[in-house]
C-alpha cells in the first residue's frame, strides 16, 4: 500500500496536478447548415478555447479555397468565461458563404495554426473539408399559397364579370360610370342653348357661352366667379386643389371668350365652332366622376 | 381681330416687355407690395396722380424713390406740415436787392414724381395749390405760367392711424385723385425678406430703363387701346348704380349714399382700364380690366351718409355689393 507521504505518491499527484495545468486549446468546427438553395447564407463556426492562464495565443487564419460557393464575410470575436472556477478564453471564427449554384459546395479542408509569442510554443489544428448541399431556389410555400389564391379570385372575378357583361352589359340605357348629375344637366342646357340660337348674334351667343362658363364653374367648384375676376378665381381654384392643366385650360378658354367678344374683331365660322367644342367638352369631361362599372 | 387693333396689340405687347422691366428693377429693391407697384405703373400710364392711405414703415416713400430711378425721372418728397405755405410747394419770385428785379424760384413740384407725404396735415390753402398744380398741370408765379414736367405723377400719402391736427381733404379735391389705395402690411415671407434685404448695409442699385420720353410715347398707345360698347356700358352701369342704385336693384344702398361717383370717374375708370389691359399685353380692355381696377377708382369718389356710417358701412361694402349686382357682359 502506498503512503501519502511516499516518493511514488508524491510523483504521480504531480503529475495529476500538472496534467491539470497544462490544458491545450481544442476546436469545434460547427456549420449552420449542410443543406442549402442559391443564395441562402451557410455560415461556418470554428471555435477555439483553452485556459487564460496558459498562454495568450494568436491565430494564423488562411486564406480559405472553396467550391460552389462565395464568401462574404469573415470575422473574429474573442470572450472569456469561468470553467471550474478557472478562467478561460474562447476565440470564434465567422466564415459566411452563399452558394452559387445547385450541387455540391465545398469548404476545402485548412490548416489554422497558432502561436504563444511569449513562449514561440504553439499548433494547429486541421479543418477538415465541409460539403453543402445546394438546392435549387424555391418559392416560400406560404407565398405560392398566396399567389394561387389571388390567382383563384382573379380568374373568379374574371368569370363573373363576363357573365354579367353578356346578360347586362349590351343594353344602353345602364350608366357604366358614375355621373355627376350637375354636370349632365349642364351639358344638356349647354347643347339646348347651341340648338336653340334662332335670331341670335354671334356676340350674343358668346356673352351667353360666358355666362354659362362662369356660372358652371361657381356651381361645380363653389366659387364665386360671376362677381371675381378671372385671375383671382384662378388662385381660389388652385386654393381647393383643382389641377394646374385645368386651370390652364380655364384660363384659355376665358383668354378666347374675351378676345372674341371684346377685341372688336369678326369670329370665323370654325372659330366659334372650335370654341363651342371646347365648351363643351370641358363640361363633358367633368360628368365622368369615377371611371369604374356600377 | 380688325388690323388696327392688332397692330396695337403688337405694340403693347412689345412696350409691356419694357414695363416688366421696370417692374422687375423696383422688385430688386421693393419685396411685395406688388399691388403698390402695379398701381403705380398704372397711374404712370394714364396720367393720374395716387392717393395713398397705409400707417408709416411700409415703404411707400422707397417704392415711388425706386420708381422714379428706374425710369429716369426727377423726383422729390415734400413733407406737408401744418406751418407749410404755398410758395414752398409751387414757389415763389424772390427779390434780388442788387438788381431791384425778381426772380422766380421754382419749387419742388418741378419734377415729374412727386411724394407728399401726409397731406392732410397742411392747411387747405397748401393742398388747393398742389391739387391745382395736379389738375392743370401748370403752376403760376407772379405773372409767369410754367408748364409742368411730363410726366407727372403726385402721390399723397394720409397716414391712418393719428388724425389730430389734421386738415382732411376736400371731397372736391379727393376726385382729382384717379386712384385710392389702400396699403397693407407684409405677409411673414416677405418681412423676412425685407429684413435680410435691408439690414444688411448694402445699396441695391436700380438701373434706368425707361425715360420720360418713353414713357410719353407708351401713353399714346395705351390711349389706342381698344375699349368695347359693351365695356363701355358696363363701366357707366358702375358709376350710375352708385348714383340711382335703385334701378339697379339696389334699393338697400339707397339711404347709405350721400353721393355717387361723377362723371369724371367714368373717365377715370375707362383710363385706369386701358392702363390695366396694357400691363396684361393686351390691345383691348376687358370687364376683368374693370373689375381689377374698379375698387381703387371707386373708393374714394362715393359718399356715404350719416346712417352708413352709424351701420358701420364703408365705401367699399357699397362698392362691394354694386359689382355683385351690375351684371358683368
Amino acid at each position: 500500500m502506498l503512503h501519502f507521504r511516499s516518493l511514488p505518491f508524491l510523483l504521480l499527484l504531480g503529475m495529476i496536478l500538472a496534467g491539470d495545468t497544462y490544458a491545450k486549446p481544442t476546436c469545434d468546427v460547427s456549420l449552420s447548415a449542410t443543406q442549402s438553395e442559391v443564395d441562402q447564407a451557410v455560415v461556418m463556426n470554428i471555435k477555439i478555447q483553452w485556459p487564460k492562464s496558459e498562454a495568450l495565443y494568436a491565430f494564423l487564419f488562411p486564406q480559405v479555397k472553396m467550391d460552389n460557393l462565395q464568401l462574404q464575410t469573415q470575422g473574429e470575436s474573442q470572450e472569456s468565461f469561468l470553467s471550474d472556477g478557472e478562467p478561460w478564453v474562447r476565440k470564434t471564427f465567422s466564415l459566411t458563404f452563399l452558394p452559387v449554384r445547385s450541387g455540391e459546395g465545398r469548404i476545402r479542408a485548412f490548416t489554422l495554426g497558432y502561436i504563444d509569442p511569449s513562449t514561440q510554443k504553439g499548433g494547429s489544428f486541421q479543418i477538415e473539408d465541409q460539403l453543402i448541399k445546394v438546392h435549387r431556389k424555391r418559392i416560400p410555400k406560404k407565398l405560392l399559397n398566396q399567389i394561387f389564391a389571388g390567382a383563384g379570385t382573379v380568374i373568379g372575378l374574371f368569370v363573373i364579370a363576363i357573365i354579367f357583361f353578356m346578360k347586362f352589359g349590351r343594353k344602353t340605357d345602364v350608366p357604366k360610370h358614375a355621373i355627376d348629375l350637375k354636370a349632365e344637366a349642364a351639358l344638356a342646357k349647354f347643347e339646348a342653348m347651341v340648338e336653340a340660337r334662332g335670331g341670335k348674334t354671334t356676340k350674343d351667343l358668346l356673352q351667353e357661352f360666358s355666362v354659362f362658363l362662369r356660372n358652371f364653374v361657381t356651381e361645380y367648384y363653389k366659387v364665386d366667379m360671376r362677381h371675381t375676376a378671372i385671375p383671382d378665381v384662378l388662385e381660389d381654384l388652385k386654393a381647393l386643389g383643382v389641377s394646374r392643366q385645368e386651370r390652364e385650360f380655364l384660363r384659355h378658354l376665358f383668354d378666347i371668350l374675351s378676345e372674341m367678344r371684346f377685341s372688336g374683331s369678326g369670329l370665323s365660322d370654325s372659330e366659334f365652332d372650335g370654341l363651342q367644342n371646347e365648351i363643351k367638352n370641358y363640361v363633358s369631361g367633368k360628368r365622368i366622376v369615377q371611371e369604374r362599372l356600377i | 381681330m380688325d388690323e388696327s387693333i392688332r397692330e396695337v396689340s403688337a405694340q403693347v405687347k412689345e412696350a409691356n416687355a419694357t414695363m416688366q422691366e421696370v417692374m422687375r428693377e423696383i422688385g430688386k429693391v421693393i419685396v411685395g407690395q406688388q399691388y403698390l407697384v402695379d398701381r403705380l405703373m398704372v397711374a404712370l400710364l394714364a396720367d393720374g396722380h395716387i392717393l395713398i392711405e397705409g400707417v408709416p414703415g411700409l415703404a411707400k416713400t422707397l417704392s415711388v424713390r425706386t420708381l422714379s430711378q428706374a425710369v429716369n425721372a426727377k423726383f422729390q418728397r415734400i413733407q406737408f406740415t401744418p406751418d407749410l405755405l404755398p410758395a414752398d410747394v409751387i414757389g415763389t419770385l424772390v427779390y434780388n436787392p442788387k438788381d431791384g428785379n425778381f426772380t422766380t424760384k421754382k419749387g419742388p413740384i418741378f419734377a415729374s414724381i412727386i411724394l407728399a407725404d401726409e397731406i392732410n396735415r397742411a392747411p387747405s390753402k397748401v393742398q388747393s395749390a398742389l391739387l391745382e398744380a395736379m389738375q392743370e398741370r401748370q403752376v403760376t408765379i407772379g405773372d409767369t405760367t410754367f408748364p409742368l414736367p411730363k410726366p407727372f405723377l403726385v402721390l399723397a400719402t394720409q397716414n391712418p392711424i393719428e388724425q389730430e391736427g389734421t386738415y382732411p381733404l376736400p371731397e372736391a379735391q379727393v376726385d382729382r385723385f384717379m386712384l385710392k389705395l389702400i396699403v397693407t402690411y407684409p405677409n411673414k415671407k416677405e418681412e423676412k425678406e425685407i429684413l435680410e434685404r435691408m439690414s444688411g448695409g448694402k445699396t441695391i442699385p436700380v438701373n434706368p430703363v425707361l425715360d420720360p420720353e418713353k414713357i410719353l410715347a407708351m401713353r399714346e398707345i395705351m390711349h389706342r387701346i381698344y375699349v368695347d360698347e359693351k365695356v363701355k356700358d358696363y363701366i357707366i352701369d358702375l358709376v350710375f348704380a352708385t348714383r340711382e342704385p335703385e334701378h339697379y336693384k339696389l334699393d338697400i344702398l339707397k339711404p347709405l349714399i350721400s353721393y355717387g361717383a361723377s362723371p369724371r370717374a367714368s373717365i377715370m375708370l375707362t383710363l385706369a382700364a386701358k392702363a390695366n389691359a396694357f400691363l396684361r399685353g393686351r390691345g383691348y380692355v376687358t370687364p376683368d380690366d374693370v373689375k381689377q381696377i374698379g375698387f381703387d377708382v371707386l373708393r374714394h369718389r362715393v359718399l356715404v351718409t350719416y346712417e352708413a356710417e352709424a351701420e358701420e358701412m364703408t365705401s367699399e361694402n357699397i362698392i362691394q355689393q354694386v359689382f355683385e349686382q351690375v351684371e358683368v357682359p
